[in-house]
């Protein structure tokens, strides 16, 4: 049975068509790999997936273990274990990271029917992976993304990722904007998220990240469309060739 | 076909005012009326001095002759003054202890969670030894109820009590202090308030003592077409600290009440002054129809070098808000602060905010203010800071914000900067923004539902002013805005 | 009630529409000391001067070059005009002052562009101490109109209609130092219009400037700069308001003064956001520096918010020259005064570019420390 299944997904944001039914199937325990040029529809698409405000779900279809999400809010597809990390994190001045950590793990409890985690495991949990991290503890006292660097926004998209042990994890440009020690810091991140049990599509530009986490799959997109699925040597092809010979086949 | 439209900032308002209940308890109450008699009357029903009555009378025929502020940024009907009762107290004799207190009183401030036995802290606060107890006023319509821990605080020399009853045991310091910051004529509600005065509190705190615990005075209005006129006092003599409480509700209504209250504070050499409140009268219902008319005057004075004085309120209820908590920094090195939260929904209107008057050598003031509006109220915060001629290399620093939500709401700041100093600094900033659609957004990803994400959102807004509360208050004024906000997000 | 006010008897103001007027002037009266919009600064001077009469000759506005037509309010071909427009603009405003400018007339010329899309058209208006005047200017659609104006005593009332897609460019210099000055100036903005203002004002006897601006069409930008430098007794009062009543415009303001000696200078920045106009950027900031022993400002940055989708700021700062800037520059070998001077240069600078600022700052050296 498929973690996510998109199927003939056609999306509009402003009156624009930007995806023209992707399909897209997603299986327990897989890597997949979203690349394309930019304006191809990637970000579109994991946002769609997301629920975001403004993306128009014209016709197709989410399935998340087989369950139509489609018409579903944004916090119930994230109750149902659908993560997102921001390719550009937006500040919430005066929340602490703790705060919002706290309040996004109860929900997501109390959407299970689980009682309120104790202060004291959720510290230790959360202490546990700020050091994994190599985030300054400092930092779960700060606003969220307030006033972060680039690669702690992002280490942080990661922290948030681990806490709420999604089921599907779509990772939206996460490597844009990082250093090589900070990509290293967050590829090791989604490495140990990796299991069996749960599903990553990475959305990249570029192959650098794919250095650090095998895909097992890579589609390409060109406008609105997967025009080219494959193993993982399609993203070093990519690398060598650019998108361009794509485009003409 | 789909298109997520996460809820706006406005659907999620239907707020139920949690002490909005009756006490049923028989009154003894002046009729409506305003007249020099009805003066004298309150005076002589709390048998004071004869330089109080006069003093209330002068402050009368003052008030005959002034008119209503009309610059403030609200609006409202005019007030039949004449329709309303200057006095109302519970039946009987002042109880000499808790155990002559009225069940039904008791039961009152039991659902409020306002603890008049002596061993608890606030409702709503999980019992934690490390908490310090706080001592209470309780003042219901025109009178103080009871007064707790009075003997504790009477060995550390503070004086708490009653304002009726300082008249009588502390009339020296009364006489000396009262109308020493507010003068009776400074305005049309404080000479209001200067001649029908009718209870409030009054606080001492001796040359270099620490006030051992928190004082809180818990104001409710309870009988009908009746207006509330206390009058506060606080005096922090040399070295000495306090923090103060203040706390109101009132009943559901479908006619506005007046309350026109004074606070004067005077911080002399090195005292310092902290004074919290957490204002919830009742707001009206969604349509503005009643709702209490808070028009009230506070003022703190620095009088001593180094004196210090606090001010932070969070103000949530209340149809109308016209409130300008000040402090005038006359000693050198003086220091002044006002932090605030007014959150305004359905048709509440609020202008509020301080007086920063610089009068000493390096004096400093800051004041953070935070509006929040939503529904169709109307949110002002309104300002001065002046350096006068004489205070030398004096600084503020004002930051204030505003945070609108829904589209029918409405914010202004209007903040007046006078400098007669070239070596005083002043600096203003202010912003206004929306709760952002990508901020939601983030929460609702995250499995937050969008309630409880802009709750969370607005309480990171206020974080600044929340956390110059004293621990309780925090809480409840966080819950307090939860509440509030109700059926603002949609 | 209106009968009462100054009013001289002239041939022009016959020609104008004075019903209007009284009746502002009855609502609102003669402006007040003490009033709200008149707090710091007393308008009696400038109402009494309203009866002098000015022993110059008047000069009229003059083209420098481009598709641009002046015509005197007698003139037949600007009737329409001055029927439909002036008073319109200025008379809506709460100071009054506008309604007895156009009771006491005595000069008032209209300014049109003719052609749109061919280049610049360029205009000065010159100053004319002592007199009463009212200049109308009309930006048709898509033409671009640069102003050059100077004021120097008197009492001036300047409308401006910038039609859509139409630039108007106005640099005003106020340069006297012993006058009584009254400008009003009211601009209304149609849609994708722009509208700079770069204004410089000496310190005087007593100078106001009131300012209003409504933004009615999509679109439009609004770039306002102004800076000023008071010496001796003098006393300038400037008050400003933006109002946008319409959706996807933006303004930005930045004023910055200098009051040294005995002088006063008040500011009032007003930024309006009416309900329907979301999607607006609208940013205000005024900076003082205070060098006087007994100088005194007095600002006031307002917001006035009915919009949610809005982003809005003001800021504004009393104060004096960073003594650290100051003890930089006399490291690198400057005088205490030399440098003071420099970095107040630079403080007027930041608003005083372009032309104004070589004009200003080549008239007159920096010797207010």
């Amino acid at each position: 049975m498929s973690l996510l299944e998109v199927s003939n997904l056609f999306v509009s944001v402003d009156n624009r068509d930007i995806l023209k039914g992707v399909d897209l199937e997603v299986n327990a325990g897989e890597v997949h790999a979203i690349m394309g040029p930019n304006g191809s529809g990637k970000s579109t698409l994991a946002n769609a997936l997301a629920g975001r405000q403004g993306y128009s779900i014209e016709s197709g279809c989410i399935r998340l273990d087989s369950v139509d999400v489609t018409s579903l809010e944004p916090e119930e597809r994230s109750h149902r274990g659908l993560f997102m990390a921001f390719q550009y994190p937006v500040e919430i001045p005066g929340v602490t990271n703790i705060e919002f950590l706290k309040t996004a793990v109860e929900s997501h409890r109390a959407a299970h029917g689980c009682n309120e985690i104790s202060a004291v495991e959720f510290m230790r949990n959360l202490r546990s992976l700020t050091a994994r991290l190599e985030l300054n503890p400092d930092f779960l006292k700060r606003g969220v993304n307030e006033s972060f660097s680039g690669g702690e926004k992002k280490r942080n998209e990661i922290l948030q990722m681990l806490c709420l042990h999604p089921r599907i994890a779509l990772l939206d440009e996460t490597d844009s904007g990082l250093d090589i020690d900070a990509l290293q810091v967050v590829a090791r991140g989604i490495n140990e998220f990796r299991s069996p049990a749960n599903a990553i599509v990475l959305v990249t530009h570029y192959q650098r990240l794919l250095n650090y986490i095998a895909p097992d799959y890579v589609h390409v997109m060109m406008d609105g469309r997967v025009i080219k699925s494959g193993d993982a040597s399609l993203a070093l092809a990519l690398e060598e060739r650019g998108y361009g010979w794509l485009e003409e086949s | 076909m789909s298109s997520k439209s996460n809820p706006t900032a406005q659907e999620l308002v239907q707020n139920e005012y949690r002490a909005g209940f009756v006490t049923d308890i028989e009154s003894d109450t002046i009729p409506p009326g305003l007249s020099e008699s009805v003066v004298r009357q309150i005076s002589n029903i709390k048998a004071e001095p004869e330089w109080l009555t006069e003093w209330r009378v002068d402050a009368y025929n003052r008030w005959c002759s002034m008119h209503e502020p009309r610059w403030a940024h609200v609006k409202f009907p005019p007030i039949d003054y004449q329709a309303i009762s200057y006095f109302s107290a519970p039946k009987g004799d002042k109880p000499k202890s808790l155990d002559e207190v009225d069940p039904e009183l008791l039961r009152t401030y039991e659902k409020l969670g306002i603890p008049l036995h002596e061993q608890k802290v606030l409702a709503g606060v999980e019992e934690d030894p490390s908490i310090a107890p706080v001592a209470v006023d309780a003042v219901f319509d025109s009178v103080s109820i009871t007064t707790t821990f009075r003997e504790t605080l009477k060995e550390h020399g503070v004086v708490f009590c009653s304002f009726s009853e300082a008249v009588q045991s502390h009339p020296d310091l009364v006489r000396k202090y009262l109308g020493s910051v507010v003068p009776k004529s400074d305005n049309f509600y404080a000479a209001l308030n200067s001649a029908v005065f009718s209870d409030g509190t009054f606080v001492y705190v001796p040359e270099g003592v620490r006030c051992p615990m928190e004082l809180l005075t818990y104001f409710r209005i309870n009988a009908q077409n009746t207006g509330q006129f206390e009058r506060t006092l606080i005096i922090a003599d040399k070295g000495s600290y306090v923090s103060y409480l203040e706390g109101c509700t009132a009943p559901m209504r479908d006619e506005n009440q007046l309350h026109a209250a004074v606070v004067e504070l005077v911080a002399l050499d090195d005292a310092h002054i902290k004074y919290s409140t957490v204002q919830n009268w009742y707001p009206g219902d969604e349509n503005g129809a009643g709702g209490i008319y808070n028009f009230v005057t506070k003022r703190g004075t620095c009088r001593g070098r180094r004196s210090h004085i606090s001010w932070t309120q969070v103000e949530t209820g209340s149809a109308i808000t016209w409130k300008y908590p000040s402090v005038i920094l006359r000693g050198d090195e003086s220091k002044g602060e006002f932090y605030s939260v007014a959150l305004t929904n359905n048709r509440q209107q609020a202008d509020t905010g301080t007086k920063m008057t610089h009068i000493g050598k390096n004096t400093t003031s800051t004041i953070v203010s935070k509006g929040i509006s939503a529904g169709q109220s109307s949110n002002a915060y309104r300002g001065l800071v002046r350096m006068n001629p004489g205070a030398r290399e004096s600084r503020n620093h004002t930051q204030c914000d505003s945070l609108l939500i829904g589209s029918k709401c409405a914010a202004h700041t209007f903040p007046y900067i006078e400098s007669r100093r070239k070596d005083a600094i002043v600096e203003h900033e202010a912003t206004t923004t929306k709760v952002s659609d990508d901020q939601l957004f983030l929460c609702q990803q995250r499995g937050i539902s969008p309630e409880k994400a802009v709750s969370m959102i607005v309480n990171g807004f206020c974080r600044e002013v929340f956390r110059e509360l004293p621990m309780e208050f925090a809480v409840e004024a966080s819950k307090l805005l939860e509440v509030s906000l109700e059926g603002a997000v949609g | 009630m209106a009968d009462d006010f100054p009013s001289t008897n002239s041939n022009i103001s016959t020609l104008l529409d004075r019903s209007r007027a009284r009746a502002t002037l009855d609502q609102l009266g003669i402006p007040k000391y003490r009033s709200e919009n008149w707090k710091y600064t007393n308008p009696k001077p400038l109402i009494d001067s309203l009866s002098d009469s000015s022993s110059a000759p008047h000069i009229a506005p003059s083209s420098l070059g481009g598709a641009v037509e002046i015509l005197p309010f007698v003139s037949a071909e600007a009737k329409g005009l001055i029927s439909e427009f002036v008073g319109a603009l200025a008379n809506g405003m709460d100071t009054s002052m506008p309604s007895l400018n156009l009771l006491n007339l005595s000069a008032g010329y209209v300014i049109r562009t003719t052609a749109c899309g061919n280049g610049e058209s360029v205009v000065r208006i010159e100053a004319n101490p002592e007199h009463c005047e009212r200049v109308l200017i009309v930006v048709e659609s898509g033409s671009t109109l640069r102003v050059i104006e100077s004021t120097e005593g008197g009492n001036r009332v300047i409308e401006c209609i910038v039609h859509d897609g139409g630039t108007l460019v106005h640099t005003r210099l106020q340069e006297s130092t012993d006058s009584l000055d009254y400008s009003a100036l009211a601009v209304q903005l149609g849609s994708s219009a722009l509208y700079q203002l770069d204004q410089y004002s000496s310190g005087t006897r007593l100078r106001r400037n009131d300012i209003s601006i409504d933004v009615v069409g999509e679109g439009s930008t609004i770039e306002v700069k102004g800076g000023w430098k008071l010496t001796g007794k003098s006393h300038l009062d400037t008050q400003i308001s933006v109002n946008h009543y319409v959706p996807r415009s933006q303004s930005k303001m930045k004023f910055h003064g200098v009051a040294g000696d005995d002088s006063r200078s008040v500011f009032n920045g007003r930024i309006f956001i009416a309900r329907d106009a979301q999607h607006t950027s609208a940013h205000l900031n005024n900076k003082n520096i205070l060098t006087g022993e007994n100088a005194e400002i007095y600002t006031k940055p307002e917001l006035e918010i009915y919009a949610d989708d809005v982003v809005c700021s003001h800021g504004a700062t009393s104060g004096q020259l960073d003594e650290e800037q100051v003890f930089y520059l006399r490291t690198r070998g400057l005088t205490n005064q030399k440098a003071r001077e420099l970095l107040l240069n630079g403080f007027l600078q930041e608003v005083i570019e372009g032309d104004l600022g070589t004009q200003i700052l080549g008239l007159e050296p920096m010797n207010l420390v």
